[in-house]
């Protein structure tokens, strides 16, 4: 099939996670025998067309000066560059795709129009939706104009795909998104990162940087942002504490939150117990969910939750809060542990009986790894999305 | 830009002097292209062309391409608004691809004549739309760089300096008082400001060379022919301004329009509401041309103003609407190809216009009831509460008045004022006798 998605970002530009999940997807449909192109933003303000790995990246030079200054104004002209720049492009140099594959609101007027333009099919791809994100509160004009060209997708687009089923409800109710049009597609892992777990020399030699042989070492990796529930870790680690005094906390990533949990921690009297390594990639946050004995994802609010399907497959015993995507992960007490967002008691609860029990923590990582790579795999997973799209292309264009 | 205009007067208002030149500019066949169709600049241009084509009668053949932007946003939920710069560039985008659909199946334009910032960077990033075309840009940059973000205003002028524009003409020039460009436009023909049918239509339709609006919609949608008249609607007011003005908008939008759609409407007592929105809209709509029929009250003969609005749409056929019906935006289309298909009655589905749903059909956001598609394909209504109503048809009477009024009280049933006083409800319509 020729597909071309059209994404706010591609890697090595990666701004919210979009641009992996795109290229994995990308070069797993490439790998399939699949003609990919991606049209998407630049690296350095230069219009560029380039081959890796198979996949046909055509990048737009944006933002041009000026740029506008109005809230949403800079989305929605490089919304226009994109059109313009397909059509300098045209449709062969494109791929004569058959589908068009849009990501959230950053590129859904364009990719929508253009497939107008075609007349082809077009997949609007939900990752998050800014009703979630913003709990409702749609204040901010930047917001409102997501939420408007959300719903705007949502009502044009001839497939929906969620990732999860949580973002699902979202779209069903806030957005009025059809859910005959609608169909679930969770983000995937490489296998192929996960298929060697650490030596244990390595991995004790990594876990050293964090914490002593005995102690039990808790952790976290993400962004520090308020949906992330970091506030109910820390209060939860700090019950926890009471009881398991070797207990460490190590808390990975970068965010705005930074100062307000540096701060919260001080107040707490945990400054030697916790730890902000800062923000971890690739190898090196394998390793760290691997060097935990437990991991949690807290989260408030969460789209998919992606980081506790890689920490679950580097075989360390997950926790989640029971929001979003993350209950599509952590499906069963076989594969993982699952609290009530918000709730620092029944969080330290959880933590507490996996941190008495080291053969339970072992089992729940190796069910955990074995249940998110058979369930998870891109090779699985760009399989079943070319089967939706197929089924688009079958039913043909929406009126 | 290859050159600057040196026009040594203002050119549209100057009544002392001849407004040949901008008309000389603009060429025999010109393409407008504008985001910001309520502006008065945009108004007043448009309104010059015209009466300078009916003035000279020189056809000018003059077509009008708009970026839409209601059908993405619309008024939010919490009251918030998107700063209209941001929505102008979604109105960019829409006219970018409208602009390149025109181009692929017209003929190519004399001038494009380009009526703000957004439009003219439609043309940004090397593309050569319409190569030999002229390009002319009226240009209020001047006007935005004395305002808020003059640096953003400032380069914006510098970048589309770049842009394949053959000449500037600004405010300036044109004789827009650069103090006030924003001040509303000309009022025209004040006497139809009463919600009274004017004694002397001619529509703009009937007086040919008529003034040859083609607003391009989505697609290619295919022209009304001449060899059928174009339908007229009477519209009923029973609710809300925002109601009228909902549903007057929804007929503006429909495609392939090629006459202003003459358009009644008819309500008792209007308010100052109702008269505002019904001379808002006949300027604002390229597509409408409406007229304002006072109803005194049940109590008085309604047939008298009903005769006389039979007597100036003879021999089109009237489409009996109100302001609580929603038709799809093919729906004028759909009602030509079965005029000359079956040369019959076409039926109209009803749906009741909420407040909400009002809001929605203004911005443009409210999805098409998918009932409307099996009532017009069917021509029957499936569901009893939208069955259909009626439709009468000059064509089919011999276009004679009096014919057709008989043949709406046929539809309506017998009123004993001697005219369908039910006529004017649709609930009333809703109990008509299916078609013979």
């Amino acid at each position: 099939m020729r597909i071309l998605h059209v994404s706010s970002e591609y890697p090595p530009q990666q701004v919210f996670g979009l641009g992996r999940y795109v290229s994995d997807l990308s070069r797993k449909l490439v790998q399939q025998g699949h003609d990919v192109h991606v049209l998407t933003n630049s690296i350095g303000g230069q219009d560029q067309d380039v081959r890796e790995e198979g996949v046909a990246i055509h990048r737009v030079d944006y933002p041009p000066p000026p740029k506008p200054p109005s809230k949403g104004g800079p989305i929605m002209a490089y919304n226009l560059h994109l059109l313009q720049r397909s059509y300098v492009l045209g449709k062969e140099a494109l791929g004569n795709p058959e589908v068009i594959v849009s990501h959230d609101w950053l590129t859904s007027l364009a990719a929508g129009r253009l497939a107008r333009r075609w007349n082809l099919p077009h997949v609007w791809t939900v990752h998050d939706t800014v009703w979630g994100k913003r709990g409702g509160n749609i204040e901010d004009p930047e917001d409102v104009l997501a939420f408007q060209l959300e719903g705007w997708a949502a009502r044009s687009a001839d497939l929906i795909l969620v990732n999860s089923t949580a973002i699902g409800r979202e779209v069903g109710a806030h957005y009025a998104g059809d859910r005959r049009k609608m169909e679930l597609l969770h983000p995937g892992l490489d296998p192929e990162r996960f298929a060697t777990l650490p030596s244990p020399a390595r991995r004790e030699a990594f876990r050293s940087l964090f914490s002593e042989p005995e102690d039990l070492l808790i952790t976290y990796g993400g962004r520090l942002d308020l949906e992330k529930g970091l506030d109910t870790l820390i209060n939860a680690f700090s019950i926890l504490k009471t009881r398991i005094p070797k207990a460490r906390l190590a808390i990975a990533g970068s965010g705005r939150l930074k100062p307000v949990i540096e701060d919260h921690i001080r107040k707490l009297g945990l400054e030697d117990s916790v730890e902000l390594p800062g923000y971890l990639e690739g190898e090196v946050l394998l390793y760290f969910y691997h060097a935990s004995d437990i991991h949690v994802c807290p989260s408030h609010y969460e789209p998919f939750g992606l980081v506790a399907a890689e920490a679950m497959a580097m075989g360390t015993p997950t926790v989640v809060s029971a929001t979003g995507g993350l209950v599509d992960i952590v499906t069963t007490n076989e594969v993982g542990r699952i609290f009530p967002p918000r709730d620092p008691g029944q969080l330290a609860e959880v933590l507490l009986a996996l941190g008495h029990d080291p053969d339970l923590r072992k089992r729940l990582g190796e069910k955990g790894r074995d249940h998110v790579l058979g369930s998870f795999s891109w090779s699985s997973l760009a399989t079943r999305a070319i089967t939706l799209y197929s089924k688009v292309l079958r039913g043909g264009r929406a009126a | 830009m290859s050159q600057e205009a040196t026009l040594p007067a203002p050119l549209l208002h100057g009544k002392d002097k001849p407004p040949t030149k901008f008309r000389e500019l603009v060429g025999n066949r010109a393409l407008v292209l504008t985001t910001q169709s309520q502006s008065p600049v945009t108004g007043e241009i448009l309104r010059f062309l015209k009466d300078e084509e009916e003035a000279s009668h020189a056809p000018l053949d003059l077509h009008l391409l708009i970026g839409e932007a209601q059908e993405i946003v619309f008024p939010g939920p919490t009251g918030v608004p998107i700063p209209e710069e941001t929505i102008a560039w979604i109105r960019a985008g829409d006219l970018f691809e409208k602009l390149i659909q025109y181009l692929a199946r017209s003929e190519k334009p004399d001038t494009l004549l380009i009526l703000d910032p957004w439009a003219a960077l439609t043309l940004a990033r090397g593309v050569e739309l319409s190569p030999g075309s002229k390009c002319l840009f009226i240009s209020d940059l001047a006007e935005r760089g004395r305002g808020r973000d003059a640096e953003y205003w400032g380069s914006t002028a510098q970048w589309i300096e770049g842009l394949p524009i053959d000449q500037v003409l600004t405010l300036e020039e044109l004789g827009f008082d650069p103090e006030a460009p924003c001040r509303p436009a000309p009022q025209p023909r004040q006497e139809d400001s009463p919600l009274r049918l004017s004694p002397r239509p001619p529509l703009p339709s009937q007086s040919r060379p008529a003034w040859r609006w083609k607003e391009i919609a989505r697609g290619a949608p295919e022209p009304l022919s001449t060899e059928t008249p174009s339908p007229a609607f009477a519209l009923v007011h029973r609710g809300t301004p925002l109601h009228l003005a909902a549903s007057l908008r929804a007929l503006g939008r429909q495609d392939g329009l090629a006459d202003r759609i003459p358009l009644w409407v008819l309500a008792r007592h209007p308010g100052v509401g109702t008269k505002r929105v019904i001379e808002i809209l006949d300027k604002a709509h390229p597509a409408l041309a409406l007229r304002g029929l006072s109803m005194p009250g049940p109590e008085d003969d309604w047939a008298d103003a009903a005769r006389r609005l039979l007597q100036v749409i003879s021999p089109r056929p009237l489409i009996l609407l109100d302001d609580f019906t929603l038709v799809p935006r093919d729906y004028s289309m759909r009602l030509k190809r079965d005029l000359r298909a079956k040369n019959e009655a076409v039926l109209f589905g009803r749906r009741t216009l909420d407040a909400e749903s009002a809001a929605r059909v203004l911005a443009g956001t409210l999805d098409p009831d998918p009932r409307y598609e099996e009532l017009l394909r069917g021509g029957r209504a499936m569901d009893p509460s939208n069955r259909p109503a009626a439709l009468a048809l000059a064509e089919e009477t011999g276009a004679e008045p009096e014919a057709l009024a008989e043949r709406l009280r046929s539809f309506a049933g017998f009123s004993p004022d001697g005219w369908p006083a039910a006529w004017v409800h649709s609930g009333d319509l809703l109990s008509f006798p299916e078609d013979p």
